[in-house]
């Protein structure tokens, strides 16, 4: 029976290592957190869909997106069609030619037939292969923002506590707005072997997400060590590496996560 | 040796199973998907698209308790196994759907009508439809354009809906139901969060027996009617137990906490 767990961790590092033997090239700052969505387009003789996260989060919270208009936070997930949009779902949420954003009234999106001869405005998103270029240019938007340590990738946190962004928290007409909760004390969560402790804040959490983006989907319980996960399914993406490693600060960033130096 | 790694893969396998719907954010259902159940136990291998059933439109007519006591549809898709010939006996979506029963004045059409009788398929598609352009009679928005709005579900607050006039959900079908004086009603109650600065629930009887009765809920999934007696957690409810059962597909989804934790506690005083 001895053998009988060896070969429980042997079965266990296959299943990891098939997944990690490779290392990825590092997105550029611009790419990361983009999203390319070809669910229906070639089908509708379009390019995919070139989605830069990086400008929505400096307009928007989490919440906003991916719980009051209800967007999956997995690339390909939402289905989009042409179809859901120009109802209003979806992109269409705020991309429907009402919403203003700077003053400015935002395109609205999908409004025109892709055969006719207006359709240059389609390629505005379904921009993959071509020269398109957006209106904001990720260079000079974030010129002034703060970065992180790790790379040139904006550091988001400060860049709102110093008021260089200002994300919103609600659509007209979509969000509707609770009384806020009290979000827990910040915790520590205790690693495995010699790895420093995490300290999670709720409240550096809550600020974008609110409750609803982690809890139930993502962690059902509210109830501390209710939900078990491990660095290895955080790895895989689920978890904490739902966001952080597509569009929060990426995983190899150990020491923002795991701080707590000091072993009890 | 061999049966206890077979053993490990089939844990590995059911570990896998259990913990697939946390750790991930799918997308939300559309306000007009929110609580369809699509229905495939017989259908394909009959040869029919299998059932798109839009519980937003039923819900709009009828009390839960009309279809799910009375009628005694499982709460749960793909459970009820109805076959064509329950139908054209006049069960499940047959105890309505019998070509004689009137609704605003006019007939519900049959379902599941025998072949004889069908020139083409038309008459199949208007529920077999899964894949299929089948143009309904009612159209989501249209139908609900001057409901109450709420967050999340159906982006409906149907029990504002109702309270309104907008919808008069029927709660007796002739020929199936059978009245039955009713009980007294418990007062709203409390229940407790187990968890600090979680707001407690008031759980209220009254709203939810508008629509369920008494039979909906008890025995079947609250055992005891006495407070306190049947214990469950968050988790379970989560996994689709308890409150859970309506509350995640077809009633406002759980993300919407403090639609029942509606009573902030201060813990700390």
């Amino acid at each position: 029976m001895r053998r009988v767990p060896r070969a429980l961790v042997g079965i266990s590092s296959v299943l990891v290592l098939a997944g990690a033997a490779s290392a990825r090239s590092l997105p550029t700052p611009a790419d990361y957190g983009m999203v390319i969505t070809d669910n229906f387009s070639p089908q509708a003789g379009l390019a995919p869909v070139r989605f830069d996260h990086w400008l929505h989060r400096s307009k928007f919270t989490c919440r906003v997106c991916h719980v009051d208009i209800g967007f999956a936070m997995e690339a390909k997930g939402t289905k989009i069609r042409a179809d859901t949009n120009m109802k209003g779902f979806y992109c269409g949420s705020c991309h429907n030619g009402r919403v203003t954003d700077g003053g400015e009234k935002v395109f609205p999106a999908c409004s025109t037939d892709p055969t006719s001869k207006k359709n240059k405005e389609c390629l505005r998103c379904h921009s993959v292969g071509s020269e398109i270029r957006g209106k904001h240019d990720y260079v000079s938007f974030t010129k002034n923002l703060p970065k992180q340590g790790a790379g040139t990738l904006v550091d988001w946190e400060k860049a709102e506590a110093l008021g260089l962004i200002k994300p919103a928290d609600s659509v007209p007409g979509l969000s509707v707005r609770r009384p806020p909760m009290s979000a827990q004390d910040d915790f520590s969560i205790t690693s495995r072997g010699w790895m420093p402790d995490i300290v999670f804040s709720h409240k550096k959490h809550a600020l974008w997400n609110g409750c609803e983006v982690c809890h139930p989907d993502i962690f059902p319980s509210v109830k501390k060590g209710a939900v078990r996960y491990s660095m290895f399914q955080v790895f895989e993406g689920e978890y904490c590496g739902l966001c952080h490693g597509r569009v929060a600060f990426p995983l190899y960033d150990c020491e923002k996560c795991h701080v707590d130096r000091v072993r009890r | 040796m061999k049966k206890a790694l077979l053993a490990m893969v089939v844990v590995l396998v059911a570990v896998g199973v259990a913990t697939a719907q946390t750790g991930l954010k799918k997308k939300r259902p559309l306000p007009y998907e929110f609580g369809r159940v699509v229905l495939n136990n017989y259908s394909e291998k009959a040869g029919l698209s299998p059932v798109v059933f839009d519980h937003w439109l039923h819900r709009s007519k009828f009390t839960c308790r009309v279809c799910h006591v009375d009628i005694g549809f499982a709460m749960k898709a793909g459970l009820t196994s109805i076959k064509a010939s329950n139908n054209i006996a006049g069960y499940y979506c047959g105890a309505c759907h019998n070509g004689k029963m009137l609704s605003e004045g006019q007939v519900v059409f049959a379902s599941c009508v025998k072949k004889s009788s069908h020139s083409d398929l038309d008459g199949c598609n208007r529920c077999h439809s899964f894949g299929k352009e089948v143009r309904k009679k009612y159209d989501f928005a249209e139908f609900t354009q001057r409901f109450p709005k709420e967050r999340f579900g159906n982006g409906i607050d149907w029990e504002k809906t109702e309270t309104e006039g907008y919808v008069r959900p029927v709660d007796f079908l002739q020929g199936v139901s059978i009245q039955r004086k009713s009980l007294p009603l418990e007062k709203d109650f409390v229940l407790d969060a187990k968890l600090e600065n979680m707001p407690t629930i008031i759980f209220s009887h009254k709203k939810h027996t508008v629509w369920n009765g008494c039979e909906l809920c008890h025995p079947e999934i609250f055992l005891g009617v006495k407070k306190g007696t049947t214990k469950y957690s968050m988790e379970e409810i989560f996994e689709g137990k308890y409150c859970g059962v309506c509350h995640r597909n077809v009633a406002f989804p759980l993300l919407d906490c403090q639609r029942c934790h509606t009573r902030p506690v201060q813990w700390r005083g």
